[in-house]
Formats: C-alpha cells, structure tokens, sequence
C-alpha cells in the first residue's frame, strides 16, 4: 500500500484573503455570461396537425400490436407517436415520450389491460389510455400536463392514426 | 449563539434547499492527485461518503479562509470525526442544487422547455464502528431518498467488513455498490446511462445490491475487487435486461503505477459485470500529479436485452488552483444502437461539463457548472449551481 502523502501547508493569510474576495467575486460574475450562455433548441420541426397514417397489425413493423400490451413506434409530421394495443378491440396512441422526463414509451412502456395504464419504466408514472395521469412519478416529481393523444380508429386488424 | 447552535442552523439551510436525486458525486481525481487510495481518506473502500480520520483531517482546513477568521472557533478545532477512542467514525454529506430537468419538447404544436428547480441531491449520514482491528461495520442512510429518487437507488448502504490484514484481501458482505469501472455517483453522468432512454441511467447514483464483495490491496500497485449480489434494484433501471431474481456478477482489476519522486499517480484497470441479459465490460485510466492535476479516461460498452448496444466514453480534466478552487472539465459521448425491425435505429449523444469546485470555508463547497447536452432530437446547455456541506 502506498504511504499517503501529507496534505498541504495552508496558503499565507494575505493571499488567501485576497483570493477568497476575488473568487467570489470572480464566481459571482461568471455567472451572468454562463447564464445568457443557455441552449434550448429542438432540432425536429414543429408536428404537423391533421396528418393521417395507416396501420396493419399483419405488416412487420407492427406486428407487435397483435397482441394486446404490444407496442410499435410511427413517425408523422415530425413526431414520434407510440401506438399500443390496449385490448382484442383497442388500440390507442400518444406521443412516444414520457411527460415526466421524455422516456421513451416504446422502450420502457409497459401497458397492463387489467389496471388500464401504461407505465413508464423509467419513474413508474403512469398513464390511461386518453392520456390522464393514473399514477405521478416514484421519484417525487408532478407532472402537470398529461401526455399528447392521437386519435386512432381500428378495425381488429387495420386501423388509422391520425394527429 | 453557540457553535452547535450555528452549525444547526447552517445545516437546515442546507436540508431546506429541498432534494432530488440523490448522489454522492464521488471524487475520483482526488486517488490521482492526493496519490492515495480511495480507501486511506474514506471508510468504503470504493471511495464517497463517510472519511476516516485522514481523509477528514487532510480536508479539515482546506478553504479560501478558515471558521475561526470568522469567529466560529469550535468548527476550526474539529479536527477528529472519531468517537470512542477512534471506534465510531461519523460522517455527513448535503448537496443541494439548482439545475433545469429535462429536455425540450413539442408539444401540441408548443416548445417546451424544463424548468429550473432547487433541490436536495442527498442528504447523507454515515457511521462506521470497529468492533475490533480486523472487523467493522458502517452504514449510511440518504434521507433526501424519502422526497426523490432514480428507479433503483437505494436509501441506504452498509454492510460488515472483515479485514484480517491490509496485505490480505478482505471481505464485505452487505448492501454495496458491485465495483464497476469508476465509481462516480453523479446523476449528470452521461457514462452510466442508455441515451435512448437519458432520463433513466442504467445504474442509478447510490446504486447498491446485497451480496457480498472480496477486495484485494494487498500490494501498492494492484486492485482487485470481485463480487456476487441480488439484482433486485439493477432489475429497476435495466427492466428488460436483468430480473429481480437474477444474480449480478462483478469484477474489476486495476493497476497503480506511481511514482513517489515525480509525484506522478496513475492507475488502468478494466471491469466486468454481468447480470440477467445484461453485460458491461469497462476500461479505465487516470494519470495525475500530486497536487497539480489529473486526466481520467473511462470507456463502458453494454449490451442489454434485444441486442442493444450502447458504447460510451468520458475524459475528465482537473487543475487545482488552490486546494480550495479546482476547475474541471468533462467531455462524454455515448452512442447506442438497437434492432428495429429491418432496421437498426442509432443516436448518439454528447455531454461537456466545465465548472469550478469552491470551497469558500473547510467543509463548505460550492460549484457552479456549465452543461451542455445534445443529440439529434434537441441541445440543451444550461449553468447549475451545487452547493456541498459536509463533515
């Protein structure tokens, strides 16, 4: 094992206090560039409203939603949308990101037919099928805007969603 | 008012900042700049929490000035953490921060942005006992886990460590973290998560499991750590890959280069773990020089359920000024890759931190950062502020 090594001998008083105004003062300061200094862009364009999208439970990418608790992602207008297959006779959309922290729904999404929420595994929030919030997330959080919903319209096997 | 009077009231500011995450943001530049181990100056030999008398005396007057400058002399006289003649050793950590969480989003047709929040990141206290030279026991409980948490972190840790002799390999057998690369405790680490699903990390800060870890130090330039645990908190952040009932197997083997004359402090290692339909394998390298600075490369590649692959990279960089004004930086980047029907869906994701650690008093930190993350869907740079008391 190596021998620790001593910590250091204290800086002279004069420096030290010195220093300690200037830091704070230094500190204080940069604060106001790194705050002008703020990024928020989203690098996807604004969703189009009024956008339709055809779906078959039969076709390979969403052959997921022949099950009930199965789950397909689709892109229309600039969005992800989550589809999932709620019942035999159901299948219902959202936008694919949790509204707590944006977790992807179609990663960490689990739907139970029984308690009629789709959870999301990334704080266990949960949501109904029409978007409402069953359940806020473990960690503490509020989430006060429900999910974004689309409708959909579905035959058993084909159906449509549009935004 | 009294010293203890004071420190009371220093301490429910601290508690009042409100809490989330909870994280230890353990310090691994400090092995490579002090030329320790994490174990000389804390009581869990991975580093984090709870000091020992070294690791609390080394830091005790380490400040742009000291609390009897201020007139609080008792504080400035603290200079032992131990109780008993040197069997309990108590520890405290408080962080608080004020960050924005999330990223922007549309939606209905609206920009989004997160909102800045104060919160309490953790609310630590820890205790160790030594029931004898070769056994001891020690614990700490994170009181901010009762307002906030990330899916599989715990409120505690602890466990009973058996230690026949420093040149013997010891035991721990409790709720622990499985060693893995570099232990960082830091919910803003990129490393440690699937940037598929950035809002939940693979392994949550705090993360612990019980079972049982072997640890060899025996010699001054080898680290050897192996372990068997229960998955019970990993199956919460990696659901899907790993279930409660499966076991989670850790080793992790290091190499410490030094050189006492230069003051030259190096360590390189590499890391596995495997859990479930889980598996992570690990490098990891540090170079620094006793009280000069330090560079740390870490590299964790993981393959989850469904043939989802993430590789991830950091590089740190830290230069003290002064032993109380260390500026840092850290660059990550983290691409993942996943089968999507014909197709394989990919992202990649890029985080620069850049801040200043401050310790304005002994025992008194704070840290204002810069952050910028982005990938395909968004950027988000944002300026946050921690603030770090601790005994």
């Amino acid at each position: 094992m190596a021998e620790p090594l001593a910590p250091p001998a204290p800086a002279t008083q004069p420096r030290r206090e010195f220093l300690c105004k200037f830091g704070a003062l230094a500190s204080s300061a940069a604060l106001v560039p790194l705050a002008s200094c703020e990024v928020s862009e989203l690098h996807t364009p604004k969703p189009a409203a009024g956008l339709s999208m055809n779906f078959d439970v039969a076709a390979t990418e969403f052959k997921a939603l022949a099950t009930v608790g199965g789950k397909a992602k689709v892109a229309l207008g600039g969005q992800d949308i989550l589809l999932v297959r709620a019942s035999q006779a159901e299948v219902f959309a959202m936008i694919n990101a949790c509204a707590h922290q944006a977790c992807p729904l179609d990663q960490v999404g689990s739907w139970s037919e029984k308690d009629g929420a789709l959870t999301c595994g990334c704080h266990q929030a949960k949501f109904a099928k029409d978007g409402k919030i069953v359940s806020q997330p473990i960690n503490g959080d509020k989430i006060t805007k429900p999910p974004q919903t689309f409708k959909v319209t579905f035959d058993g096997n084909k159906g449509t969603v549009t935004t | 008012m009294s010293a203890a009077a004071r420190l009371l009231l220093v301490l429910a500011a601290v508690v009042a900042l409100g809490g989330l995450p909870s994280t230890a943001s353990a310090l691994p530049r400090m092995t490579l700049m002090a030329g320790s181990r994490c174990s000389n100056c804390h009581v869990n030999p991975q580093g984090s929490g709870t000091r020992t008398e070294f690791g609390f005396y080394s830091m005790a007057q380490n400040g742009a000035t000291t609390w009897d400058k201020l007139g609080w002399q008792a504080f400035h006289d603290l200079s032992d953490n131990r109780l008993f003649d040197g069997r309990l050793t108590l520890g405290m950590d408080l962080r608080g921060q004020m960050a924005k969480f999330g990223v922007p989003r549309w939606e209905n047709g609206v920009k989004i942005d997160p909102e800045r929040q104060v919160f309490p990141m953790q609310q630590n206290l820890g205790a160790a006992f030594k029931v004898a030279e070769w056994l001891s026991v020690a614990a700490t409980a994170n009181v901010a886990h009762l307002f906030k948490k990330y899916a599989g972190q715990t409120p505690f840790d602890g466990w009973v460590r058996i230690a026949p002799d420093p040149e013997l390999p010891s035991v721990r057998v409790g709720m622990i973290q499985p060693s893995m690369g570099i232990r960082h405790d830091d919910h803003t680490i990129l490393l440690r998560r699937n940037p598929f699903q950035p809002a939940l990390p693979l392994f949550a800060p705090n993360w612990n499991e019980l079972g049982a870890e072997v640890s060899y130090e025996g010699m001054h330039w080898l680290s050897i750590e192996a372990g068997a645990f229960k998955a019970d908190n990993l199956s919460k952040s990696c659901a899907g890959s790993v279930k409660a009932d499966d076991l989670v197997f850790s080793g992790r083997l290091t190499l410490w280069p030094q050189s006492l004359d230069l003051g030259i402090n190096t360590w390189l290692g590499g890391s596995f773990l495997k859990a479930g339909d889980l598996t992570v394998m690990g490098g990891h390298v540090g170079m620094g020089k006793t009280y000069w600075g330090s560079l740390i490369g870490e590299v964790l590649i993981t393959k989850t359920a469904a043939k989802q692959e993430v590789m991830s990279a950091l590089v740190h960089a830290a230069y003290p000024l002064y032993d109380w004004l260390v500026f840092e930086a850290r660059y990550e980047r983290s691409m993942a890759s996943k089968p999507a029907g014909t197709k394989t869906d990919e992202t990649d994701m890029t985080a620069v931190v850049a801040g200043v650690q401050f310790v304005p008093l002994p025992n008194v930190e704070l840290r204002p950062e810069y952050r910028l993350l982005k990938n395909e869907a968004w950027t988000i740079g944002q300026w946050a502020l921690q603030l770090h008391v601790w005994f």
